[in-house]
């Protein structure tokens, strides 16, 4: 059976065994969301290459890691994505982190929509966005300050000057709402 | 009202967003308490989708052959490693070159951490360049600005190290050629690379240049080329 036929668990598998074509597949399928990710909590494209090429190459070394029962090859990769980018976020200043912000580089830069997968993922990021945006905006805020920007609740409040109790009451609502309105999207998102 | 007074921390857990210490404990909390692993597990679906909302962008050409280049060379690692180990034993010198233990070669992992726009000056060098029947050897490089030596040692085992070299081009990658006297056509090697942001790599010459009359090297598709297709950037004449 062609690699690209195989699902991603069992790709992982040949990876472990140090099967590079396999990598190459997993690499595909999942660069770009990767890339994107990166290039959002980083808002560099520079860095956002350095993010995701230090999280496949740490991917490939350390395949033996991935458990299919803590969840999809996805979003284990997007996890890692997001530990590098905290990483490279707290190298650098607040300062340098907007300073660096490559403007308009969404529309230089932006997937193409080449076949139905990409089709359908950028589908799926759309009504995820959708669903973020319909949080009220403190929700939204706090939830994407911690996510994409590293920050921890105390940080935060201390940011926008709320009581730490009342940031965390937030991130919590949010993310109820959240849940709540993902419904059938869910197992997409997190599969 | 929630039954649980510490379930208020649920969202900043699985954001990520506590201190380490008030992670540390409340990961512990969750050991005891049902209804805030319930919310956690919960909150997580939610959390997960967070990354899928980013823009899709897509990442350049370049990242691809960077990454793959290294993990190829990596795959290679064992067979290059046991096989450099076999001749040196053959010869019977020692020079104090040590081979990386697993799966990446000295030189492999070199490879990568130079992919990663490392430097690595003072591992890759050291005893081993320095050794005392090494000689270099000047590239004729056909791009202005760039330059490109070999590393010949005593037993015939060589490195290309390139500077100033453009990457090559949108889905390409650079190949390491030999070309024997009486050939017409260079012979392929299994050494592909790409560049550093810088226009740097080092990249070892499988099987050595022994009787070699020259080394090329050209951009190729991505997978290399059992006879040259591209622009040659890069001639060495080890003899």
């Amino acid at each position: 059976m062609a690699l690209t036929n195989l699902a991603d668990e069992d790709l992982m598998q040949l990876v472990r065994r140090g099967d590079a074509d396999a990598f190459e597949v997993v690499y595909e399928r999942h660069a770009t969301v990767a890339f994107s990710l990166a290039h959002r909590m980083t808002q560099s494209r520079n860095a956002a290459e350095d993010v995701v090429q230090e999280a496949f190459l740490s991917l490939w070394r350390s395949g033996a890691r991935y458990d299919r029962a803590r969840g999809s090859v996805r979003t284990w990769i997007l996890g890692i994505v997001h530990n590098r980018a905290i990483d490279s976020l707290r190298r650098s200043t607040v300062h340098d982190r907007r300073r660096a912000s490559d403007e308009g580089i969404e529309e230089r830069f932006a997937a193409a929509e080449r076949t139905d997968v990409e089709v359908a993922r950028r589908d799926e990021a759309r009504e995820l966005r959708g669903a973020l945006a319909t949080l009220p905006d403190e929700q939204s805020r706090v939830i994407e300050l911690a996510y994409f920007g590293g920050y921890s609740h105390s940080e935060i409040a201390s940011m926008l000057e709320t009581p730490i109790g009342t940031v965390k009451g937030r991130m919590r609502l949010g993310l109820q709402k959240m849940r709540g309105q993902l419904g059938g999207l869910t197992a997409g998102a997190g599969t | 009202m929630s039954p649980c007074p510490r379930a208020i921390d649920t969202g900043a857990y699985v954001l990520g967003a506590l201190e380490p210490d008030e992670h540390a404990a409340f990961t512990e909390h969750l050991r005891g308490c049902d209804h805030c692993r319930r919310e956690v597990s919960e909150l997580r679906v939610a959390a997960e989708a967070l990354p899928l909302t980013a823009e899709p962008l897509d990442p350049p050409a370049q990242l691809h052959d960077r990454i793959i280049e290294v993990v190829r060379a990596e795959a290679r690692g064992s067979d290059e490693a046991a096989r450099r180990g076999r001749r040196r034993r053959a010869a019977g010198r020692a020079r104090g070159r040590r081979l990386a233990v697993g799966r990446a070669p000295l030189a492999v992992a070199a490879c990568a951490l130079l992919a990663l726009g490392v430097a690595l000056g003072a591992l890759v060098s050291g005893g081993e360049d320095g050794g005392p029947g090494a000689r270099t050897v000047q590239a004729d490089v056909a791009v202005p600005a760039a330059s490109g030596t070999l590393r010949v040692q005593d037993d015939g085992d060589a490195r290309l190290v390139v500077r100033g070299l453009p990457a090559p081009p949108a889905g390409r990658v650079y190949q390491v050629w030999r070309q024997r006297p009486g050939e017409d056509v260079p012979r392929p090697t299994d050494a592909l690379f790409s560049v550093s942001r810088e226009g740097t790599a080092t990249v070892d010459v499988p099987g050595g240049v022994d009787g070699v009359e020259r080394v090329l090297v050209s951009d190729e598709p991505r997978r290399g080329s059992r006879v040259p297709t591209g622009r040659v950037v890069l001639t060495a004449a080890p003899a």
